[in-house]
């Protein structure tokens, strides 16, 4: 890799890191786990970095995968803590979060309660921004699979949410 | 949009606000990732180092560059061998090779191209490399790099040192291709350095 492609691997690191953090913050317990998440993303996403796509979307989808799956290992071991993100971690516990209202409330708790397949799904698309072909990717599921799940899954929340036109 | 969708995107857990000593950390957490991820100084210091000068754009022609020998086809019986010693201390074997190159927009007939090889492979293995200056050589290159930036890699005193050595030797060979009225942009030189010792 040359200096030009390390720069542009830099550069890509960077258009999506706080991106990633807002999607390992809300998923897990707390905001120092999500430092260091993002932490051992961009350690793996720097190793392998020799494949990480041209294309600027893809590089995000590339970073987001890697992301999800450690993600989705972390849940199954204890985390490791990680020197380089001391600083981040202090920051993040310490940097204020936006107030939010009742309603708003009462929306998140209805997503929350979603059986997990239709969850992540309707917070892949509705909290992090992508398509619905994007989320299924990140979550391993075919596109029609995903359909028929978010179709599913909105269907559900509409009913729980009968303030809620349309 | 469906009033659904407005809710749902607006029941977005919250998160951090993003601000500037956010982004901040987060820019160090990348450079310190990319720190990590490389092998470690002193693996670093010790391993093979393999560059090579040549106009940006060009692409390597010919046997040389088709690779089929093994990783470094040039090196295996390169033209010109030697070691310096560094402002550090370290003594660097250097290996040098030439490779024919074509440059898009300077387009070089073979056989100009392989006289040029020829010709700078003669002058690289009549070429003594301890007689190079490298303090002289090392003042004409840019200040080194000491921080991993946007623009460049950081470089360790003797890297940045065998590379001033691997330009005036560039230098020599283009100014003996000059005097044969060959293409200079024809050729490239390649270089295998490994330095030991020293005090960084």
């Amino acid at each position: 890799m040359n200096a030009d492609e390390t720069a542009a691997a830099r550069a890509a690191l960077r258009a999506t890191s706080s991106d990633l953090l807002t999607y390992l913050v809300r998923r897990v317990p707390s905001p120092e786990d999500a430092a260091d998440l993002l932490g051992e993303t961009m350690l793996t996403a720097w190793r392998k970095i020799e494949s990480m796509p041209e294309d600027p979307e893809r590089q995000r989808m590339w970073l987001f995968v890697i992301a999800a799956n450690l993600l989705r290992n972390d849940r199954r071991r204890s985390r490791r803590r990680l020197e380089l993100t001391d600083r981040l971690r202090s920051v993040l516990c310490t940097t204020p979060t936006p107030p939010d209202d009742q309603e708003t409330h009462a929306v998140r708790d209805a997503v929350l309660r979603l059986p997990a397949q239709h969850r992540e799904l309707v917070m892949l698309v509705h909290w992090d921004g992508f398509s619905i072909a994007e989320a299924a990717e990140l979550l391993s599921l075919n596109t029609s699979t995903a359909r028929s799940r978010y179709a599913a899954a909105r269907a559900s929340l509409r009913e729980v949410l009968i303030d809620v036109p349309g | 949009m469906d009033p659904l969708d407005q809710h749902l995107a607006d029941s977005a857990l919250p998160v951090p606000i993003r601000s500037v000593q956010l982004r901040r950390e987060i820019d160090l957490v990348i450079a310190e990732a990319e720190r990590l991820a490389r092998p470690n100084s002193q693996q670093l210091r010790r391993r093979l180092g393999v560059s090579w000068l040549a106009a940006i754009g060009a692409l390597t022609v010919g046997a040389a560059a088709a690779g089929a020998g093994g990783i470094l086809p040039w090196y295996q019986d390169a033209p010109l061998n030697g070691s310096i010693v560094t402002s550090t201390g370290s003594t660097c074997a250097l290996t040098f090779g030439i490779k024919g190159v074509e440059v898009g927009n300077r387009p070089v007939a073979d056989a100009t191209r392989a006289s040029a090889v020829a010709v700078a492979e003669q002058y690289l293995a009549d070429l003594d490399v301890s007689s190079i200056d490298v303090a002289a050589a090392t003042a004409k290159l840019p200040p080194r790099v000491t921080e991993n930036s946007e623009e460049a890699m950081a470089e360790t005193v003797d890297d940045y040192e065998a590379r001033a050595v691997q330009a005036a030797v560039q230098r020599g060979v283009d100014a003996e291709l000059d005097a044969r009225s060959l293409p200079t942009s024809a050729t490239s030189v390649s270089m295998a350095s490994s330095c030991e010792g020293g005090d960084e």
